[in-house]
């Protein structure tokens, strides 16, 4: 009886703090969702959820087909903080197109295709701000540039 | 007895926590922390860290109003046609045929054929225990903004978002997986069966440009197949793909060019497809034949 009453007090302290943090890796959607639109823009998900578990020096890659005429958005998440994200946008020949490493680790940016090419995109934690943990990206796009 | 009691106790926690992220520890933190959460994602990171993205049937759809092309609800499945389908598979494979067709409908305004979808695809989720992917609120949102065809298109994507979202988290790679293939067939089919009155070069392209797709969802059938139903999705593909084989592609590396007030980047550099006519006929014709396949 005694054992009972620990084990259900340990539970009481220790599972509201795992499910808060179950939740919050499970808001990253609504976090990136609200970057793919603004005042100016409006763009449209494409319809899939990109979403990694990261360890230390991890990296996850998305390969995809990126269409000429488009503008799309690329945007992240890994916390509340916006910069906990690295990614980069590779071409077929492993050429570096864009890093947001070079803006502050921007958690969004947008890339106006002119031709339909086949690219890479890496993204990793940033390993000064975040060693592991969930984090989200998605792609969404509008019509014209 | 007692030391089990406890263990039992944090294990549950630590099961409950699997997913959790954390933001930049001491130095100190402890590595069996981090060797903990691993195994609870392990099927996640089998699969989830390398993706393939396929195109959006709401872009696809809006390539073929861009060209000038008629809304032709022939071409549609019939959305009443839940019934027919049985296995898992099939009822996945169908879900994104739907997916499709909404988009479809939701470009080109038709709102009312776009609800049928909407709820078709509804009662397929329920059938295949993702009814919470679509819930009462986006049936609600959906409801409030039929005559409003940007929030339309937004709510399909949306609720596309929300299905992929939902299997991935609960593991059903598969499932997930076969409801894009089935998206894309039916892109593919609606972009054939445009191609088959207008074979101009723009849509000789928009054929072949899917070339790369195709080759993503091998790939992807081959990680994440579970039955025989997949390896025959996939022989079909390969079938296809022998075809694709014979458009060449061009690829040059251009710098591209940034505006950082913008937070913009225009990619410049410049890839061609070299295609032909007889190609493109029977990529055309074996996209139908696919999607009849799966429909009839």
């Amino acid at each position: 009886m005694k054992n009972t009453f620990k084990i259900f007090l340990i539970l009481s302290i220790l599972l509201p703090t795992a499910i808060i943090g179950q939740t919050r890796c499970d808001t990253l959607g609504a976090i990136v969702k609200g970057m793919i639109n603004d005042n100016e823009n409006s763009f449209y998900s494409n319809g899939q959820s990109y979403k990694y578990f990261l360890g230390e020096n991890e990296n996850a890659e998305i390969i995809t087909t990126l269409y000429k005429g488009t503008t799309y958005r690329i945007a992240t998440s890994a916390g509340l903080e916006e910069n906990f994200v690295i990614f980069e946008l590779l071409d077929q020949d492993r050429n570096l197109l864009f890093t947001n490493t070079d803006f502050s680790n921007a958690p969004y940016w947008d890339f106006n295709i002119e031709n339909t090419i086949e690219c890479t995109i890496e993204a990793k934690l940033d390993p000064n701000k975040k060693i592991d943990g969930c984090a989200q990206l998605i792609i969404a796009f509008k019509k014209g540039n | 007895m007692r030391y089990r009691s406890i263990y039992i106790v944090f294990l549950i926690v630590f099961v409950s926590s699997c997913g959790d992220f954390e933001e930049k520890p001491s130095d100190n933190q402890t590595e069996t922390e981090k060797l903990e959460i691993n195994p609870g994602e392990k099927i996640s990171l089998e699969v989830g860290n390398s993706f393939f993205s396929i195109p959006s049937p709401v872009q696809i759809a809006m390539e073929l109003q861009d060209g000038g092309k008629p809304f032709n609800p022939e071409l549609l499945h019939n959305p009443e046609s839940l019934e027919n389908y049985n296995s898992e598979f099939s009822k996945s494979l169908t879900l994104g045929i739907y997916a499709t067709d909404l988009a479809y409908c939701a470009v080109y305004g038709n709102t009312t054929q776009a609800m049928k979808y909407f709820s078709s695809m509804k009662k397929m989720a329920d059938q295949l225990n993702a009814s919470y992917a679509i819930n009462e609120s986006l049936l609600e949102r959906f409801s409030n903004n039929m005559d409003n065809k940007d929030s339309l298109l937004s709510l399909a994507s949306d609720a596309y978002l929300e299905i992929d979202a939902y299997l991935k988290d609960n593991n059903n790679h598969d499932v997930a997986a076969v409801v894009l293939a089935g998206g894309w067939i039916e892109s593919m089919y609606l972009q054939s069966n445009n191609f088959k009155s207008d074979s101009s070069e723009a849509m000789q392209m928009n054929l072949a440009e899917n070339k790369y797709t195709l080759h993503h969802f091998i790939k992807l059938i081959d990680k994440i197949g579970t039955s025989d139903d997949y390896w025959e999705l996939k022989e079909m593909f390969v079938d296809l793909n022998s075809i694709y084989k014979e458009i060449s592609s061009n690829y040059t590396y251009v710098a591209p060019e940034t505006n950082s007030q913008k937070k913009t980047t225009t990619i410049k550099s410049n890839s061609s497809f070299v295609t032909s006519l007889e190609i493109s006929n029977q990529i055309a014709e074996e996209f139908i034949n696919l999607r009849k396949f799966y429909t009839e």
